[in-house]
């Protein structure tokens, strides 16, 4: 049986509410079961009435068939409660708007964005989530390695300080040293100046080979107590140098140990030429010295010429 | 076919609905595997005829239960209160809310209105949705009988 040749909803109503004649209500039994399209019919229709119900739109023999046939049951009350509370949510005036239009819902509930897109913009989160939390582990240890390397500068920081401290106390003390000493050297001038005949004891005099290379050649000097002052005879092989000044530097520490105050004048000729320099015997230590020397040639220009070398011994 | 015979048997006041029509298509498969097939009729009205034979000894058997309807049919309504009310207005705007848009823009549509005014809006509703009324009363009522459940679930669990 087709929709079209479907008794009208009055006919269906009267079925529904047990007032149909028997052999009509037998046939729409039958129909009920194996019709598809009857029964969805008679489905609407019944919900219909369900709602005229609850809406107050039944009176008389319906109201009073439809009492004894649906409210009295339980399948029946639920669907006459389903409809008072639709017709009160209707009512209520909250109820969204019409189907093709977009419905409304509170935006805290993402109600109107596609699950799908609710699942991405989950995945979205997760995947930066996970990101968020690879780089703060990322930057912990940053810091832990920062942090490390912080205090590892700091101890070098601290040894370095430590380190130009005592290099600065040596330096002082050094420098104290070097002025007793150049005291000591103008009182001995000063004495010898005066006493003309009553020269410095210059206690020592040595003769310095030219620079050599390996310290298996290096020349000593031996200071006999009480020296005043080392005489050191250097030979020259530049024939051209007329004058140099000289700079005293210990060799393990490259300090500057003592400076000429004037040049010393080139004496000899051709393969005998040779400069002699008086240095403080006080302010020689067992240790390795450098001797440099700066040549001056007769036209003004000077050069630095290879250094002599000697070890110390008391 | 499973929902139609529980709709009739629904229909007939049975107080297991469910049940009558599982046993109902337990007979249909049992003649199946006896015969192999329904040469008679239908099998949709070869289903019919077996619901109405179990319908009518569900009768026989339980005119103690029948009698116990009869007393309940006239056992007034309780007034529901007005917390109640709220509390299946709440579950409704809930199971409203499980639906997909498409459905429950279609539901409160179909069902908005009184009379002649609800007609007009399923015509309208049909017309809009390039369906027949027909097509667009089915998905209602299957729309329906989702709420149905949903409210009656959500009131169970309150």
């Amino acid at each position: 049986m087709s929709i079209e040749e479907a008794p009208d909803d009055g006919r269906l109503r009267r079925y529904l509410l047990g007032l149909s004649p028997a052999d009509e209500s037998e046939r729409f039994d039958e129909l009920s079961v194996s019709s598809d399209d009857f029964a969805a019919r008679l489905q609407a229709v019944e919900y219909d009435l369900v709602d005229a119900y609850a809406a107050g739109e039944l009176s008389g023999e319906t109201l009073a068939a439809f009492q004894s046939s649906y409210a009295a049951f339980a399948d029946g009350r639920a669907e006459i409660s389903f409809a008072e509370t639709l017709l009160a949510y209707q009512h209520r005036g909250t109820t969204p708007p019409a189907f093709g239009t977009s419905v409304r819902r509170d935006w805290w509930s993402l109600g109107f964005l596609p699950r799908w897109t609710l699942a991405v913009a989950a995945t979205v989160v997760l995947a930066a989530a996970g990101y968020l939390l690879s780089e703060n582990w990322s930057l912990r240890r940053d810091v832990d390695s920062a942090r490390t390397a912080r205090t590892t500068l700091e101890e070098r920081t601290r040894t370095l300080q430590q380190q130009v401290d005592e290099q600065r106390n040596a330096d002082a003390e050094t420098t104290r040293e070097l002025a007793r000493l150049r005291a000591s050297l103008a009182t001995i001038e000063q004495r010898a100046n005066s006493t003309g005949a009553a020269a410095p004891t210059v206690i020592a005099a040595f003769v310095l080979p030219p620079a050599m290379r390996g310290l298996g050649d290096l020349p000593t000097v031996t200071l006999p107590p009480g020296a005043d002052i080392v005489r050191l005879q250097l030979p020259l092989e530049d024939a051209r140098i007329t004058s140099v000044t000289a700079v005293l530097r210990d060799a393990v520490s490259n300090q500057i140990v003592w400076r000429s105050t004037g040049p010393y004048a080139v004496a000899g000729s051709g393969q005998k030429r040779n400069v002699a320099i008086a240095v403080p015997a006080p302010l020689l230590k067992p240790r390795t010295y450098l001797i440099e020397l700066t040549g001056v040639r007769a036209n003004g220009a000077s050069e630095a010429l290879s250094p002599y070398s000697f070890q110390v011994l008391k | 076919m499973r929902r139609r015979l529980v709709l009739y048997f629904r229909r007939k006041h049975c107080t297991n609905p469910d049940e009558l029509a599982d046993e109902t298509l337990n007979r249909v498969t049992r003649r199946l595997e006896e015969k192999g097939a329904i040469t008679d009729t239908t099998p949709a009205r070869y289903c019919y005829i077996v619901a109405k034979y179990v319908f009518l000894e569900h009768v026989r058997e339980m005119t103690q239960m029948r009698a116990s309807v009869a007393e309940t049919a006239r056992t007034p309504l309780p007034e529901s209160p007005t917390a109640d009310e709220e509390r299946r207005l709440a579950c409704l705007d809930r199971c409203l809310h499980q639906l997909t848009p498409e459905e429950q823009g279609l539901i409160l549509d179909y069902y908005r209105g009184a009379q002649r005014e609800r007609i007009e809006g399923r015509r309208a509703l049909a017309a809009r949705l390039g369906l027949t009324s027909n097509a667009v009363s089915i998905r209602a009522c299957r729309i329906r009988e989702k709420l149905v459940a949903c409210l009656r679930d959500c009131a169970d669990d309150k």
